[in-house]
């Protein structure tokens, strides 16, 4: 590099504050800029130890199915659905494509997004899933859709993400929220199979020892 | 946050990666929620995992002791941990159930495996996120030795160019696999990136 100065592409930069907190930089010489709105959103949804303070919860989601045992947001007879945009190693993404998910889900079916998730606050028109102009140009690492819906509209959601899922310029990794049923048996899983969706085998079990 | 439903580790045919995160739920009993936390991540800490944290801070990879993380525990605290094989996180899982703190806790992996685990040792699963995989313009992924490594931080804090940089180190011999592994987890602040897998991942390269 000899007398030039390296910079950081602030039109690619989704403030993750990786580099910063590693301490990659032998002489120190990263450093964040304050952030102003609406670039405070990278933030928010890039890097994991930021916590979103309308939730206080750390992360670009919420709690989902983590704490299901004790907030009983998924009941029987509903699915959630957890939509990771940009997820996994897109090399990030705008939200302008988020938007397109957004829309898309919204012009095919009655969507109700979930109100805790940072995302719906960026949203001018959550029956349509359309967000702020001034959000959409914002870059970050991923973003997440959440919703919920009734058990057998479980086929149908998943059919309108692959639909749209061609026409996007990221990906994004699909999660179906299910209760368990007291013999073990997932209403969601056995509905999907049905259709004939695939399900991966990794999954995400919330035990039941939480308490209020 | 789904941050460890779409782990990919598995490409070589080895199914044992599991995570435990544990934490309250927020509004309803996180008041107090600190001590108890704390005690389920010395709990786990006495069961060997292969990582561990909490996501607020950092862990053990990423420069912090255990006393430094439970000194700056709260009650927002997630104790996360990574394990490669299911004996262990048996143990944990049996810790934590005598325990009986009221926190929920969570394991991913193999969903199978997990409901099975939970039998041997008298516990039900409650819910469960499944993962029907990636959709979308698959072109931008990378290729799927560094998509098994780069899943198991789902936050995407460990990237596929600083794989691919271990990659290369590995295979000219200026690191170890362990290494490697190593220097990888140290972007990962939530303890569920598993450095022991990656170093198995990194041996196995084709």
């Amino acid at each position: 590099m000899g007398e030039e100065k390296a910079g950081i592409d602030q039109r690619l930069c989704a403030e993750c504050g990786n580099c910063y907190r590693v301490g990659v930089c032998p002489t120190d010489a990263i450093f964040r800029n304050e952030l102003v709105w609406p670039r405070t959103i990278r933030n928010i949804f890039s890097d994991p130890i930021s916590v979103f303070q309308e939730t206080g919860v750390s992360g670009r989601g919420t709690e989902e199915s983590k704490t299901n045992d004790v907030t009983n947001r998924f009941k029987k007879g509903e699915v959630g659905f957890t939509i990771d945009v940009g997820r996994p190693n897109a090399g990030g993404v705008k939200l302008r494509e988020v938007e397109k998910i957004c829309l898309h889900l919204s012009s095919r079916l009655d969507i109700h997004y979930d109100p805790n998730n940072p995302l719906t606050y960026l949203m001018e028109d959550p029956k349509r899933g359309k967000l702020k102009e001034d959000v959409l140009d914002e870059f970050v690492v991923s973003a997440i859709i959440e919703f919920k819906v009734p058990l057998d509209r479980c086929p149908h959601v998943v059919k309108v993400l692959e639909e749209v899922s061609h026409r996007i310029d990221t990906v994004f990794s699909i999660g179906v929220i299910s209760r368990v049923d007291e013999d073990g048996t997932i209403p969601a899983a056995k509905i999907l199979e049905e259709e004939g969706i695939q399900i991966r085998p990794n999954g995400k079990t919330t035990l039941n020892l939480g308490r209020a | 946050m789904t941050h460890t439903l779409h782990r990919r580790t598995d490409i070589d045919g080895e199914k044992e990666d599991f995570v435990i995160l544990c934490m309250a739920a927020q509004k309803f009993n996180d008041q107090g929620a600190c001590e108890k936390l704390k005690k389920i991540f010395r709990l786990v800490a006495d069961t060997n995992p292969d990582n561990l944290a909490d996501d607020n801070l950092g862990g053990r990879y990423t420069g912090y002791t255990d006393e430094e993380i439970l000194e700056h525990m709260g009650d927002k605290a997630y104790v996360g941990a990574a394990f490669s094989d299911r004996s262990r996180l048996r143990e944990a899982l049996r810790k934590i159930k005598e325990a009986d703190l009221g926190m929920s806790v969570v394991v991913s992996g193999d969903y199978k495996a997990v409901f099975e685990i939970l039998k041997e040792i008298g516990l039900k699963p409650h819910t469960v996120n499944m993962s029907l995989g990636i959709f979308g313009k698959q072109a931008l992924l990378p290729r799927k030795e560094v998509l098994a490594i780069s899943t198991m931080c789902g936050h995407g804090m460990v990237t596929k160019q600083r794989i691919e940089n271990v990659i290369e180190k590995v295979k000219s011999g200026k690191l170890t696999p362990e290494e490697g592994g190593k220097m990888l987890v140290s972007t990962c602040t939530c303890g569920i990136f598993n450095p022991r897998i990656a170093a198995r991942i990194l041996q196995k390269l084709p």
